[in-house]
């Protein structure tokens, strides 16, 4: 990665005005697919088209016609008056004409168009419940009647009689969002005509077609203004923390046509725009800034150093690819998990922000500093160390800050892990639920008018099935109408419903009329002769095809419920599902809002998982790029505990959270986890340089913290945008971000370090006495070594060694043998595995294949393993319960071979030209006198040296110990037994592995060897392991 | 007897070299059946699967047949040749004939992608690796970086399922009487298959053309049985599979795209799984540790053979200790990322000695609702207990 940064640097260095040129056209190409971008008005577009609860729902539209409706709300301003009034209901017959006359309307139902059926002398007589000039007494017999009609109560009339409903039923084309706004306006208009005739009546517009007007303008509002404020926020931060324009301007130059990109992406990939996804562009900008000032304040770092200006701009680009390589791809992973998420919107917005990520990846290592590349004079060194970013926190402010860390670093972790449980404890008591009309802020009117309906007058909610009677016309059926009127009460006795409409109280109500009393008549000729009666006697416009299907075979039944939960409306649409079970019939409950109660639930449960797997694999991926198991774990520690400390605050001051809560945590992990990368790619790179573990945190504070510090700030400021938002989906969003991104860059500038400081230590450091101590022994041993070499041959050239011993293996073409190897723990207990060998001599490196014949239930286990002098080895195995072959991990070469005290590396080719030889001197050994050489790896070896013991008289090894990283002997291999197989290759037959610091013993004892069998490659091969027993 | 024939003309022959085990199980249940024709007790089976390998040249003739006792389920009571079959390499290519557990594909929870040949014994548990043998012929040609080969298979075998008393047996149970083969030779319609395979440096990548008939059964429902029937279709599928190794990972990928035929109706389909298995050697002393993670889409339309492994994530890790006694522990859970079905499963085992190894493993299938494909599942949680002698 380094290389990649120093060949990104010349390139962009050499042609910087090139690469501005290309990044920006190929960005703008990708741009211009923005023009086919669509708002998007349809609620449907939170659901997947297979969803089945939203095709229950199509077809219970299909058979009574659609949900979507204008309600206008009239009550009167004196609290003396009701709505049973000659001036209210003069306003209500306007407001329902004018209703009439919106786009779309299909049908309205008010107090002035409902139609009445009562007993006039023995004879069921259906007229208008208001008449056109009632008198006083009239008009007191009307609000006898309308309160006790269960049809009105709670929908068109309030029970205390102090407000009333005008009720559009809308025909709205689905693929016009248009049309939405179109009735939406001409309903404001026609409340805005009410209002100004009576100035005596509050007059409130809501309903389903409002609420999705109320969205749409949400996601214009976002999109027109928190961008270009966001913009604003970050241009006039970044000016301020950087005091340099040109990184400015590139930084923004990224930023914006990373979000151009991305809405392009977004238009060719066909996505629409809905309030979710236009929150897009503005998560881009925020995520995209850290790669730029991590790179700026790189440069910054160099020309401080006192390189030049080019020269800078390719010593940033090596040091920090790596990382904004890494927080890039671990940003678009969290991204991406939103994918798990069932709503198509949020699967956009994730996809949509993964492509501006990658384009800002893009664009960070090329056209940044290819515009810092073209100003070089604004990046001069004197800025670096005086002015502007780096001076925020000088470096004396860390030496400080890591002093206070490292003084008492348990002590900081266990503050930092205990706050984390007490979070998480707090978390567990967050209450998942969402109330829709809650995501629009109190200011928007649709809210304000919403929550009047629902205090005064009805719910906004509906919950409605379709009932099926069985065959064509039984919804006649006394027995049908009666589970019908038994559902009803059972629905009105619920407190979260606040009006039932069901057929068989208008039923009732007719079959009173006809003096029959008010119940369900007890013969379905009656019944239907009733209902054909009412319907024909219902003026233009009105009919019970709401209600009763064309082929009178199944009714609606609806339930409006109050503003509750989003659980409690999917609560009772289970119960009323249950209630009909238990009758026998099989019915869905649906509604609009059943569909989103059931998304908010489904998509919390799928985005947890999302996060989860996000989670394991940004944690995998922190594993492999920092090649560290411990570190690469631990970085799940400040990535998960600011979420759950986060989550327990909003927890004990909000206690409420809906589906936004698993999507912030999806996002708050991409963005945290940028600063865990850059913090740790430091801090392990000054590690592997040697330095303690104290040291390397105050370097890597120095070097990262005030990077960490400025992005996190310009972050807040930028979500900081997103909590001025009119949607609550995004203002929680943006407070919950806000909240992590803060708690973020306290657990990576404090546990972070604490954490390293506790784990990152050797795992048994000697005493400081004991280690001096082996230094004058190794003094004395030195200077005794003249004396030793006196009396011996002239010590072979190490280069003379290393040939002859290569020579050694060489020129055999293949082997075969028989291997018995003794496994003996350190109480002297043996275990004992056979298997056979087969080597194949390659030019590289030689090929290996080794299977097992006992232990009885690993026979037929074979590896195959093909080592690279150069790259990684190549390994499969073949496992005989399976009969299948698989490819295995190459670079466990330090792991135990089989449980064995060998590693694969010991039981590989030696690899003689990666390692540096030296000549020790003599000594003497099982053979007689030796030659000590010692080989150094010069890379990817567990051992920091070995001591090879060969014979003086044939150059045969005779013993190989093995010292590890900290200078401690570790094992020691014996060759005994050689023999001189077909008279041309020496051969050890035993070779006797002990662990010094285990006491545990491996003895391999070769039989049969056998060499030039005709082994080829397709011996060798991968198939072939399956033919190995 | 063919079996036992084989056994002996090789025995003549000699040497013969084997492996394989007896095995004594048992699994008990933590809850009751859901139906009263399945035993309610724990059930106790003994198995024996040998295998037998006989070199001679470039041929090597391998025979391996397969027992299952059950004490309660007569359909789970079977006998298969699971392999049958020659296989002689030369420089050029291999060549082999008989009957195999064919295995293509490279993902290992239990998504059948590009794994198309063989038939799952479906009655040795849900989540079975064993394959019933296959009958075929196959050519292989090629150096090992870039192999070309060709497989005909003439028959195909139809699933086993668990019987009316057996425990995790699908819904109501599956008449296995009589599956209707839509090709024109009903299950004796040949199959063929044909790939590429491709290994260079830490790349495996194979393509594959498969045109037969699918081994995923349909469920067909009937008016005489409470049972559903099985329906086996016509299948074209491009299948692509390979394994690349980065670092201490191996990230293991499978995709298809395939065609069924129903009928009239042709019903497309594709499938993709993506895997990432990644191995700490020394973890603690000698153990290693292997974590493995896969997820699968596997869209299958309505009319499509069903498959329990479509919308899956799976996990796993396996720690083994490398000691004398082999000792292991595996612990994988199988997540249905839509329905929200899990199976977890944990097995410890360890070797008693030489020959004797014991095996105790737990299965828990857990699920938010009983509305998903595998509800006959729920409730069937149990422990497994085996011993076994290898030979």
């Amino acid at each position: 990665m380094r290389r990649l940064g120093e060949a990104l640097g010349r390139l962009v260095v050499a042609a910087p005005r090139r690469v501005i040129l290309v990044a920006t056209l190929l960005s703008l190409v990708l741009a211009s697919g923005a023009t086919r971008l669509r708002l998007s008005a349809d609620y449907r577009m939170f659901f997947a088209p297979d969803d089945p609860r939203l095709a229950a729902l199509d077809s219970l539209e299909e058979t009574f016609g659609k949900s979507d409706d204008v309600v206008i709300v009239l009550a009167p301003r004196s609290s003396l008056g009701d709505v049973f009034e000659d001036g209210v209901l003069a306003a209500v017959r306007e407001a329902a004409d004018g209703a009439a006359a919106l786009p779309h309307a299909v049908r309205v139902d008010a107090l002035t168009t409902h139609i009445d059926a009562r007993s006039t002398d023995g004879a069921l007589d259906i007229v208008p419940l208001v008449a056109e000039d009632a008198d006083p007494a009239a008009l007191a017999a009307l609000r006898t009647r309308a309160l006790a009609e269960p049809l009105l109560v709670g929908s068109l009339v309030a029970a205390d009689g102090r407000a009333t409903g005008v009720v559009a039923t809308l025909d709205l084309p689905r693929d016009d969002p248009a049309a939405v706004t179109e009735t939406a306006a001409a309903a404001r208009a026609l409340v805005g005509e009410v209002r100004a005739a009576h100035p005596e009546l509050e007059v409130r517009l809501s309903g389903l077609a409002m609420m999705n007007d109320a969205l749409m303008e949400s996601s214009v509002a976002d999109i027109s203004w928190s961008v270009p404020l966001m913009a604003l926020v970050i241009a006039v931060g970044m000016a301020l923390l950087l005091r340099s324009a040109a990184a400015t301007a590139g930084i923004l130059g990224v930023v914006a046509l990373s979000s151009a990109a991305a809405l392009g992406a977004a238009g060719w990939l066909g996505y629409p725009l809905t309030p979710i996804s236009a929150s897009a562009p503005t998560i881009i900008v925020t995520l995209c800034l850290a790669d730029g000032v991590h790179l700026v304040l790189g440069v910054r770092q160099a020309r401080a150093a006192g390189r030049g200006a080019h020269e800078a701009i390719r010593a940033s680009l090596r040091e920090n690819l790596q990382p904004v390589v890494l927080t890039s791809v671990s940003t678009m992973v969290g991204f991406l998990a939103l994918n798990f998420a069932k709503s198509p919107p949020f699967a956009h917005m994730a996809n949509t922000t993964a492509v501006g990520v990658g384009v800002a990846l893009v664009l960070s290592v090329t056209l940044l500093p290819a515009v810092l590349a073209l100003a070089p004079g604004r990046e001069d060194p004197g800025r670096a160390g005086s002015a502007g970013a780096a001076s925020v926190l000088g470096s004396s402010a860390w030496d400080a800050f890591a002093s206070a860390i490292t003084a008492r670093p348990s002590a900081w972790l266990a503050g930092g892990l205990l706050l984390g449980a007490l979070g998480l404890a707090a978390a567990t008591t967050l209450d998942d639920d969402d109330r829709f009309v809650a995501y629009f802020a109190p200011t928007v009117p649709f809210r304000a008018d919403t929550e009047f309906m629902v205090e005064h007058l009805a719910g906004i909610y509906v919950v409605e099935v379709a009932v099926p009677a069985g065959a064509p016309g039984a919804v006649a059926e006394p027995a049908h109408l009666q589970q019908l009127d038994r559902f009803a009460a059972w629905l009105r006795a619920r407190p979260e419903v606040s009006h039932v409409s069901s057929v068989s109280d208008l039923v009732k109500r007719l079959n009173e009329g006809l003096g029959r009393g008010y119940a369900v008549p007890d013969r379905r000729e009656l019944a239907a002769q009733e209902l054909l009666a009412y319907e024909m006697a219902l003026p233009a416009g009105l009919t019970l095809a709401d209600r009763i299907d064309p082929d009178r075979s199944a009714t609606r039944v609806t339930a409006v419920v109050r503003d509750v939960p989003s659980s409690a409306i999917a609560d009772l649409a289970a119960d009323m599902e249950r209630w009909w079970a238990a009758e026998g019939v099989a019915v869905h409950a649906v509604s609009p809002p059943v569909l989103f109660s059931h998304l908010s639930r489904e998509n919390t449960l799928a985005m947890v998982r999302g996060n989860l797997a996000s989670l394991l694999l940004i944690s995998l991926g922190m594993v492999a790029a920092l090649r560290s198991w411990r570190i690469g774990l631990l970085s799940m520690v400040p990535n998960l505990l600011p979420i759950a400390l986060a989550y327990g605050v909003w927890a004990l001051f909000v206690g409420t959270i809906g589906i936004v809560a698993s999507v912030a945590v999806a996002v708050c992990l991409g963005i945290i986890v940028d600063d865990t990368i850059h913090f740790l790619s430091r801090y392990v790179a000054l590690r592997r340089e040697g330095l303690a573990p104290e040291d390397a945190v105050r370097r890597t504070l120095r070097a990262v913290g005030t990077a960490l510090v400025l992005t996190s700030v310009l972050l807040v400021c930028g979500f900081g945008v997103l909590t001025l938002s009119t949607f609550a989906v995004n203002r929680v969003f943006g407070q919950l971000v806000i909240l992590v991104v803060g708690l973020g860059l306290a657990a990576d500038l404090v546990v972070l370090p604490a954490a390293l400081l506790v784990v990152d230590r050797p795992r048994a450091a000697y005493p400081w006495k004991v280690q001096m101590l082996a230094r004058h022994v190794a003094v004395a041993l030195l200077a005794l070594l003249p004396t030793l070499a006196a009396a011996e041959p002239a010590p072979p050239d190490a280069a003379a060694v290393k040939q002859r011993l290569q020579a050694l293996g060489e020129g055999y073409g293949d082997m075969t043998a028989s291997v018995r190897m003794t496994l003996r723990a350190a109480n002297g207990k043996e275990a004992v595995r056979d298997l056979h060998l087969v080597l194949l001599e390659r030019e590289e490196a030689d090929w290996s294949l080794i299977a097992f014949d006992s232990p009885a239930d690993v026979r037929g286990t074979a590896l195959l393993s093909h080592p690279s002098a150069q790259g990684a080895d190549q390994q499969w195995l073949y496992l005989p319960a399976l009969d299948q072959t698989r490819r295995i991990g190459g670079t466990g070469r330090s792991g135990a071979f089989v449980g064995t005290e060998f590693s694969f590396e010991d039981v590989t080719d030696l690899e003689l030209a990666k390692h540096d030889w030296t000549v020790l001197g003599a000594e003497d050994c099982a053979a007689g006198r030796c030659w000590a050489l010692q080989t150094a790896p010069r890379s990817g070896s567990a051992y920091a040296r070995r001591v090879v013991l060969v014979d003086q008289e044939r150059f045969l090894p005779q013993q190989i110990t093995f010292w590890d990283a900290r200078g401690e002997l570790l094992k020691t291999l014996t060759y005994s037994d050689y023999e001189h197989v077909d008279g041309k290759f020496w051969r050890a037959r035993t070779w006797t592995m002990e662990n010094a610091q285990t006491g545990r013993a491996t003895v391999l004892a070769f039989d049969g060897m056998a060499f030039g069998t005709g082994k080829t490659d397709a011996d060798l091969a991968p198939d072939a392991l399956k033919r190995a027993l | 007897m063919t079996a036992l024939l084989a056994i002996a003309a090789l025995a003549q022959a000699a040497p013969v070299t084997y492996r394989g085990a007896v095995a004594a199980e048992s699994r008990l249940y933590a809850a009751p059946p859901q139906s009263v024709t399945q035993f309610p007790g724990p059930t106790v089976s003994l198995m024996a699967d040998p295998t037998f390998q006989h070199r001679a040249g470039p041929a090597l003739t391998t025979v391996e047949p397969f027992l299952r006792m059950d004490s309660h389920d007569r359909d789970r009571t079977h006998a298969d040749l699971r392999r049958a079959d020659v296989v002689a390499s030369a420089g050029w290519g291999t060549g082999g004939a008989g009957v195999a557990p064919l295995r293509w594909g490279v993902l290992t929870g239990g998504a059948r992608i590009a794994d198309v040949l063989s038939q799952p014994d479906q009655v040795e548990g849900p989540a079975t690796t064993a394959r019933l043998g296959q009958p075929y012929a196959s050519l292989a040609v090629g150096p090992p970086a870039l192999r070309l080969e060709g497989l005909v298979a003439p028959y195909t075998r139809s699933r086993t399922f668990p019987g009316l008393t057996g425990r995790m047996r699908p819904g109501y149970g599956v008449d296995r009487g009589d599956p209707q083969f839509a090709g024109r030779f009903g299950p004796w319609t040949p199959s063929g298959a044909a790939r590429v395979a491709l290994s260079a440096g830490p790349l495996d990548l194979r393509v594959a053309g498969f045109r037969g008939t699918s081994r995923d059964p349909r469920f067909v429902a009937q008016l005489t049985d409470p049972r559903p029937a099985l329906a086996y279709d016509p299948l074209e599928q491009v299948a692509l599979d390979g394994a690349l190794v980065v670092g201490p990972a191996v990230v293991r990928a499978e995709g298809a795209l395939r065609r069924y035929r129903t009928g009239e109706d042709r019903i497309g389909s594709a499938a993709a799984g993506v895997g990432v298995e990644l191995t700490k050697y020394g973890l603690v002393k000698t153990a290693d540790l292997t974590l493995l993670v896969e997820a699968v889409r596997d869209d299958r339309p309505v009319g499509a053979p069903v498959t329990f492994v479509d919308h899956d994530v799976f996990a796993a890790l396996r720690l083994a200790a490398n000691d004398p006694a082999g000792s292991e522990l595996l612990a994988g859970a199988l997540v249905d990322v839509v329905t929200g079905f899990t199976s977890v499963r944990g097995t410890v085992q360890r070797r008693l000695d030489d020959h004797w190894k014991a095996t105790v493993s737990a299965t828990v299938f857990a699920g938010p609702t009983r509305d998903v494909l595998e509800w006959w599942l729920l409730g069937e949680d149990h422990v497994e207990l085996q011993l076994a002698y290898h030979l």
